[in-house]
């Protein structure tokens, strides 16, 4: 393993801005997994997600002169993706909704408090993993798109409030109770459905 | 979503999800969610919701997608090197064959020069007080929002009480002359979020606009009061009367910049002497007039300009129906906001 492996992703920038061969390509191989995966949850497309990971690694390279030395990377990073999502989900005219069986408005939904007062979630054995997870992932996409954004970042990338709050541009506090909002958001719409789904069965 | 989501859980649980809370935190989450039926309840459906999210795996990456995003770079070229306006205008210069700096141009050079230094001035200026003033604005309601939580973990850890340091009817929120008065000035009710370490760092309680001056952080243990007035920027609610808890209206506010008609308790105005201006429609001067950060019992915070958002649409600097001010005078309800230092 070469000393560029173990390189900080500021110092890999510095270096590709530099010249140096392999720089990039490690930077690339240390990020794109994520980024797949962020993309992959956020527009909902795995094939718009392998090309909004080249874009963003594209325009990070070609705005590499332009990185600020004294910031981390990693946000900026996901400051460039998340534009990226958005516009290409702005370009496609709307939001990756996926149609919902019921609880499409919140009239109909049961609320939030509800899913607490059962204190429980109905277990639904007839549902296998797989739809379970196709059904967790269609309450997702049908979720606002800065709902969604919130809760990839925050709870399937694992970034910490600070990092978040640097990529959207908001105080630390008002990611929080995002998050605690979006969390709530896919809590009511994803027992809407599994609740459908039982009465159904 | 109509509902508010902090009625639907304890946010510190969604903290202890994700892994934001200290070992301490932690402790004192788990002794609490022992006790609380409730708190356990909002857990367990918490931990389900987390369990369904976990299902939703993302899709494998192409094993060849680092190296087709390579050969996109590459054909890119290599990074642009970004050009500063400095460099531009060294360039220029350098190509004129002029010196930088040179004494006795020609007129058009030395008007122009001066005409860009005002304008430069006359924009530049103004707009770096307006960002300034934004950014104090923000660094103070981010500070409120911090004691709006830890409010709420006071509260929770003292059966629903709101911080309170005692008060009895011997006492006087004001410096009073007479003997056998005891002074307990209002803010002594904000200590207990200090000495009992609600609040880390005395600097939170220093709105970024006051030229106030943060608690000693070796003197919090020692003491069971702040030292001076200026050791907290935000007044807070007035516990001589009638106590609000947790569980009374959400949208009371609780907290709030400086209350301009009170100076260290004392009222600086004579509400009798002012029968065509209302002063108690006066915004705070913390932040040069303009409003102020309001903190609810709910631990929002919020911009506003105008001090008349109590529940009763009644101004938060002053008590109901009072007008003349002793220092041991109270809410007569768990609605009517009066905040004080």
């Amino acid at each position: 393993m070469s000393a560029v492996d173990h390189a900080s992703d500021e110092q890999l920038l510095a270096d590709h801005l530099a010249g140096t061969p392999g720089a990039y390509d490690v930077l690339v191989a240390r990020h794109a997994e994520d980024l797949f995966s962020f993309f992959h949850r956020f527009v909902g497309n795995a094939s718009a997600a392998e090309d909004l990971v080249q874009e963003t690694l594209l325009q990070v390279h070609l705005a590499a002169g332009s990185f600020d030395p004294a910031r981390a990377f990693k946000p900026w990073l996901y400051t460039i993706a998340a534009n990226k999502g958005r516009d290409y989900l702005r370009a496609r005219g709307r939001r990756p909704v996926q149609s919902l069986d019921v609880g499409g408005s919140d009239a109909e939904s049961p609320s939030p408090g509800s899913l607490l007062a059962a204190s429980t979630v109905p277990a639904d054995e007839e549902l296998d993993a797989e739809r379970r997870a196709e059904s967790v992932r269609a309450v997702i996409a049908s979720m606002p798109e800065s709902q969604r954004l919130m809760l990839v970042l925050g709870y399937y990338q694992k970034l910490p409030y600070a990092e978040i709050a640097d990529i959207l541009g908001i105080p630390v506090g008002t990611v929080k109770s995002r998050l605690h909002a979006a969390v709530t958001q896919f809590a009511k719409q994803w027992l809407a459905r599994t609740q459908s789904a039982a009465q159904e069965s | 979503m109509s509902e508010s989501p902090e009625r639907v859980f304890d946010p510190r649980l969604l903290d202890l999800h994700l892994g934001n809370l200290s070992q301490a935190e932690q402790q004192v989450l788990r002794q609490e969610l022992a006790a609380d039926p409730v708190l356990t309840a909002q857990h367990t459906a918490l931990t389900q919701v987390f369990q369904a999210l976990a299902l939703a795996s993302a899709g494998s990456m192409p094993g060849d997608l680092p190296a087709r995003t390579m050969a996109r770079v590459q054909a890119a070229g290599p990074p642009p090197r970004v050009v500063r306006p400095r460099d531009r205008l060294t360039a220029a210069v350098e190509a004129r064959g002029e010196r930088v700096l040179r004494l006795g141009g020609n007129l058009r050079d030395v008007v122009a020069i001066a005409a860009l230094i005002v304008l430069a001035v006359g924009l530049g200026v103004p707009s770096m007080l307006h960002m300034r003033d934004r950014q104090q604005r923000l660094g103070c309601s981010l500070n409120l929002a911090r004691l709006g939580s830890a409010v709420q973990q006071y509260a929770s850890a003292f059966g629903g009480s709101l911080p309170f340091a005692g008060w009895s009817q011997g006492s006087s929120w004001q410096p009073r002359p007479e003997p056998g008065i005891q002074t307990v000035p209002n803010r002594r009710h904000v200590y207990p979020l200090l000495r009992l370490a609600f609040i880390p760092d005395p600097r939170l309680l220093v709105c970024p606009s006051q030229q106030h001056v943060p608690m000693p952080l070796d003197e919090v243990r020692r003491c069971d009061d702040f030292l001076e007035a200026r050791n907290l920027s935000y007044p807070y609610q007035n516990m001589a009367g009638v106590r609000p808890s947790a569980k009374d209206d959400p949208r009371l506010p609780i907290m709030s910049d400086e209350n301009p008609l009170f100076a260290d308790g004392v009222p600086l105005f004579d509400a009798r002497r002012f029968v065509r201006t209302n002063p108690a429609a006066a915004n705070s001067l913390a932040h040069g007039g303009a409003g102020q950060n309001i903190l609810t019992l709910l631990g929002e915070v919020r911009w506003t300009t105008t001090p008349l958002v109590g529940i009763d649409r009644d101004s938060i600097w002053t008590l109901s129906g009072v007008t003349e001010y002793r220092g041991y005078e109270g809410p007569s309800c768990a609605t009517d906001s009066h905040l004080l230092k």
